[in-house]
């Protein structure tokens, strides 16, 4: 099968989605000739023309408002939101407006919008263009969550974004961005709320989202070595979450660590551990262990930066240590 | 005042009664409110209603209009029935949005209204949405954006403002100048002329008597015709008055206005009694029949509120309906 | 002189604590207010100040190895040539123990904690001591562990009296030979007497009137049965097991399916494959004056005896109360009095 780019699957899904739909449209700053500073979106204003793929001032709180009235009224924008950074900006449009339309109008109004943006450490961007904010959007009612971990999953994920009909807010990992994958070239959607079993194994289960498949994917591949068989898990979409093969997992390894790039305090990694322990207690052989984003402002300094990232290596160390019973019982 | 065109009588005679319903439901609202009968929090329209009427009546059915936390006028005015409304506000289900919106969260899709909104100029991203959607799409549709003097304070605004203007979309910006955010004067919440705000983004912009729902109806159906036309978008202050106080019990007002300048604008510059004055002065109607129509809007509203208040709360099932679109 | 750095009591129901980390290594000059170590408790993480200027000579506790309340976990030198003298820990020093003995202080000093702590635990001596006497150590072990733990009767304090590490883990079930899988359940005992003479009367009477010939342990199982059946709310066609033993040479044993239902025609068939749900152990036929069945006994068990003139049965019924509920066993020892005292009621 052909290997393409992640960046290349995300512009082919909305390439294919534009020609299905007229009412799709993309707005967000230097989305258009530029093609955004990752060249996403290259291409597209060519085929599409200004009408359909439109730069915006640097005006995220507005752009993202207009996108939420746009949907509410017949058409399906997507919003290119530069860096998922710049959330905290479009946080009342997203939580205050968007995910609560249908709810407050009782049903009848809803918000077909997609918010691309995107997260990750790691490439020296500093504390303001590092961040993976996901788990702030996964707390509100009425926002979908998709986190795409390949340029498959980049594909299949935003075409079901586009055509689902709630807001639904896609974090794509910068670093993955030139990462190439097996992308069919025939259509294909994912659905939201199937879970991705990329490896089997009986020891453990390793839940990873987004870039941080990659990272529980070379675990895993470490692990085997010592003959240590860690599943892994991808949950594909936050919300909704495939709960059941999460849980169906830990009942069978009995250990679970939970991998993603968001802050660890109070995010993605607490809320999944949170959900075995309530659902999988009684199977658990070992706490459930969390690797997450350090608890600090993402440095600058490249050496610093490095540690507050999970790594490969602190996994096999925290899976290893869940195998031989040596974590520290309880806090 | 404007020159009576006689073969518009059926129109002025329906400005006249919306506002009178508006009027109506609010003294209505206010009364439920205050015995207790109503939950929450709500925020009276009265003594703007001219600015409602007087804009909605330039609009068709198809147009979109977005809405306050003052909005029940907006509501009404864009052709809301009373008892989904009194049902909305007492939460019930057969309110408009199933009791799930409330006074804050009206919406009435089948009408153009995308919504009330609790944030302080919240709406506008939405309203400007709603105009890009249209003139994408070629749909005709017009979008009023109603926000009040408040607003003026949010970014978002000028940010969306500013790419109506670069766009040209279908749009009027209307503010509702009543004169106070909350419980502070305009004069001490924005610096300079309101007005310019909106001619610095390039955007043609209007002053106009919110009292004198024939002025605003003029003024309107001119930008509408304009903003069908490519021309939009518009920018409208429309100065007012609200009769009440930010909310229903903001009683002791006096800290921030005082009470004879809440009797000057009732006693002198009340949109609906002026308007009545004209029409009888205009022999469009007399006083007799306008009497009629009064009583008939009086006795509307208060079968909507007895219509509501017997009516069912929605069923605990729906607490879980419609979070997300199937 | 050294000072011993000990694992603090931080909490009034704490008896462990964990070092998450190390902040000075071995060799390292530490001073009086330094931070050694993060201790994390079941509350919280707190740091431990050195309280003394040194040298660190030994870090004693294991990162993430829970250590027992009192412990020590560290050894602080004053000097390096000391530092190096116990850089293998307190036992080197054994040999002048004296030594160690005379100059070590007990530590303790969480930073501003010591303050909150109530009295009895603010003497680092007699707080660990006082938390052991108060509340036995809860085992450890992981959730899985401990059901399945459960399940297969293992009861966890053997693990403990193994030295096994806590937390248990699958992994330490896995590894106890079956020997010391224990059954837990609580055997309770109830006993009766009731008069021989009608009982006696009856099986002479079918002993000349069948060709079965049934031993009196027979005829009893056949009346324990339905008063078993009865007492269980058992209808005809559920089956009742029961074993009947004697512990003479040669003396009945076996098991029947049904023994009350089946006639006394077919009383000696046997079905293996029917579980057992209640023994009958008659001693009627022995010179035994008592039996009790041992601990592991999981199916109610019946002990059937005269007394020495004969004139009675003594019944002693032993049953897990996990497995029959004590309204059920008394139950089951009235139906068998009345079947006893009138056989014609189990014929009817």
């Amino acid at each position: 099968m052909r290997e393409i780019t992640l960046s290349q699957a995300v512009n082919e899904a909305i390439a294919e989605e534009m020609r299905r739909d007229p009412t799709i449209f993309l707005l967000g700053e230097d989305v258009a000739e530029a093609g955004t500073p990752f060249k996403i979106l290259s291409g597209l204003v060519e085929e599409f023309g200004t009408e359909r793929i439109i730069d915006t001032p640097i005006s995220e709180p507005g752009f993202t408002g207009i996108a939420v009235g746009a949907a509410m009224t017949g058409s399906r924008p997507i919003v290119d939101l530069m860096f998922g950074d710049f959330l905290t900006l479009v946080m009342d449009q997203m939580v205050n407006q968007a995910a609560k339309i249908h709810y407050m109008s009782g049903g009848k109004l809803n918000v077909p919008m997609v918010l691309r943006t995107n997260m990750g450490a790691t490439r020296r961007s500093a504390a303001q263009h590092s961040q993976s904010l996901h788990a702030w959007v996964c707390h509100v009612p009425g926002l979908k969550v998709a986190m795409p971990s390949s340029a498959y999953e980049a594909k299949g994920l935003l075409k079901t974004a586009i055509r689902d009909n709630n807001p639904v807010i896609i974090f794509e990992d910068k670093l993955m961005y030139q990462d190439k994958a097996e992308v069919p070239e025939e259509e294909y959607l994912i659905p939201f709320g199937e879970a991705k079993i990329h490896r089997p194994g009986r020891d453990i289960t390793l839940i990873a989202t987004s870039s941080m498949v990659q990272v529980a994917q070379q675990a895993a591949e470490s692990l085997a070595q010592e003959g240590i068989e860690a599943e892994v898990i991808d949950p594909r979409t936050l919300v909704p979450l495939d709960e059941g093969t999460l849980i169906a997992s830990v009942k069978k390894t009995s250990r679970a660590i939970v991998v993603d790039e968001g802050h660890r305090n109070y995010g993605i990694t607490a809320e999944l551990a949170s959900r075995i322990t309530e659902k999988a207690f009684y199977y658990l052989d070992a706490p459930v262990q969390r690797l997450a984003a350090m608890d600090v402002p993402i440095p600058f300094s490249p050496p610093l930066e490095d540690l507050t990232v999970p790594t490969p290596d602190r996994l096999v160390v925290a899976a290893r240590a869940a195998l031989k019973g040596e974590l520290p019982h309880g806090a | 005042m404007t020159i009576p065109n006689i073969s518009n009588s059926e129109t002025y005679l329906r400005m006249y009664r919306q506002m009178v319903r508006i009027r109506n439901f609010e003294d209505n609202a206010n009364k439920l409110y205050l015995t207790a009968k109503m939950p929450g929090l709500t925020h009276m329209y009265s003594g703007q209603e001219a600015v409602a009427v007087g804009l909605c009546e330039a609009l068709e059915k198809t147009d979109h209009i977005t809405s306050t936390h003052r909005g029940h006028g907006h509501c009404v005015a864009k052709g809301a029935d009373f008892q989904q409304m009194f049902c909305e506000l007492l939460g019930k289900e057969e309110g408009y949005c199933r009791g799930k919106g409330g006074s804050m969260h009206i919406a009435d899709q089948e009408n153009g209204n995308l919504g009330a909104n609790a944030i302080v100029g919240g709406s506008a991203g939405i309203a400007t949405g709603a105009a890009l959607s249209a003139k994408r799409l070629a749909t005709g549709a017009v979008t009023v954006c109603f926000f009040g003097d408040g607003a003026l304070g949010q970014g978002l605004l000028y940010e969306v403002m500013n790419m109506a203007a670069l766009w040209s979309l279908p749009i009027i910006y209307a503010c509702e100048n009543n004169l106070y955010g909350e419980y502070t004067h305009v004069s001490e919440m924005a610096a300079g002329q309101l007005k310019t705000r909106a001619s610095a983004f390039g955007i043609d912009s209007f002053e106009v008597d919110g009292q004198d729902v024939l002025a605003v109806n003029d003024l309107a159906q001119d930008l509408v015709v304009r903003a069908r036309r490519g021309e939009g978008p518009f920018f409208v202050v429309l100065n007012t008055y609200r009769y009440h106080g930010h909310h229903v019990g903001d009683i002791n007002r006096a800290y921030y206005r005082s009470k004879e300048e809440e009797d000057e604008w009732k006693t002198n510059r009340d949109p609906i009694k002026n308007f009545a004055h004209w029409l009888i002065d205009k022999k469009i109607i007399d006083q007799q029949d306008l009497t009629e129509i009064q009583k008939d809007i009086a006795a509307e509203a208060e079968a909507a509120v007895i219509y509501a208040l017997a009516a069912r709360y929605p069923s605990e099932r729906e607490v879980g309906d419609h979070v997300y679109k199937i | 002189m050294v000072h011993e750095i000990i694992m603090p009591a931080l909490g009034m129901t704490q008896d462990t604590g964990v070092i998450v980390k190390w902040c000075k290594q071995a060799g390292d000059l530490i001073a009086t207010s330094d931070i050694i170590a993060e201790v994390e408790t079941d509350k919280t993480t707190m740091e431990i100040e050195a309280g003394y200027d040194g040298v660190v000579a030994f870090l004693k506790a294991e990162i993430g190895i829970p250590v027992p309340v009192g412990e020590m976990i560290a050894l602080l030198a004053t000097t390096h040539e000391e530092a190096v003298k116990f850089a293998q820990g307190p036992a080197p020093a054994r040999a002048s123990e004296a030594d160690v003995a005379a100059s070590c202080e007990v530590l303790a000093s969480p930073r501003g904690a010591q303050s909150e702590l109530p009295s009895p635990l603010r003497t680092p001596a007699t707080g660990p001591a006082l938390q052991t006497e108060l509340q036995p150590a809860r085992i450890l072990a992981s959730p899985k562990a401990r059901r399945l733990a459960r399940k297969r009767g293992i009861n966890l304090q053997t693990l403990v009296a193994q030295g096994i590490r806590q937390p248990f883990h699958v992994s330490d079930l896995d590894a106890i030979p079956s020997t010391v899988i224990e059954p837990l359940a609580v055997i309770d005992e109830l006993q009766m007497q009731v008069t021989t003479e009608i009982f006696d009367g009856f099986h002479a009477r079918i002993i000349t009137q069948t060709e079965a010939r049934p031993t009196v342990g027979w005829f009893m199982a056949a009346l324990v049965a339905g008063a078993f059946r009865k007492a269980t709310g058992g209808d005809w066609q559920s089956k009742v097991g029961l074993h009947l033993k004697s512990f003479d040479v040669g003396g009945d044993d076996m098991v029947m399916q049904n023994p009350d239902l089946s006639g006394l025609r077919g009383i000696r068939e046997m079905d293996p494959e029917t579980p057992v749900e209640l023994v009958l152990i008659d001693l009627s036929t022995s010179r035994l004056t008592e039996y009790r069945p041992g601990q592991r006994h999981a199916v109610p068990t019946l002990i059937m005896n005269r007394t020495p003139d004969r004139r009675f049965f003594k019944f002693a019924l032993y049953y897990p109360v996990d497995h029959l509920s004590r309204v059920v066993a008394v139950q089951l020892l009235n139906n068998l009095v009345e079947r006893v005292e009138d056989p014609f009621i189990q014929i009817l």
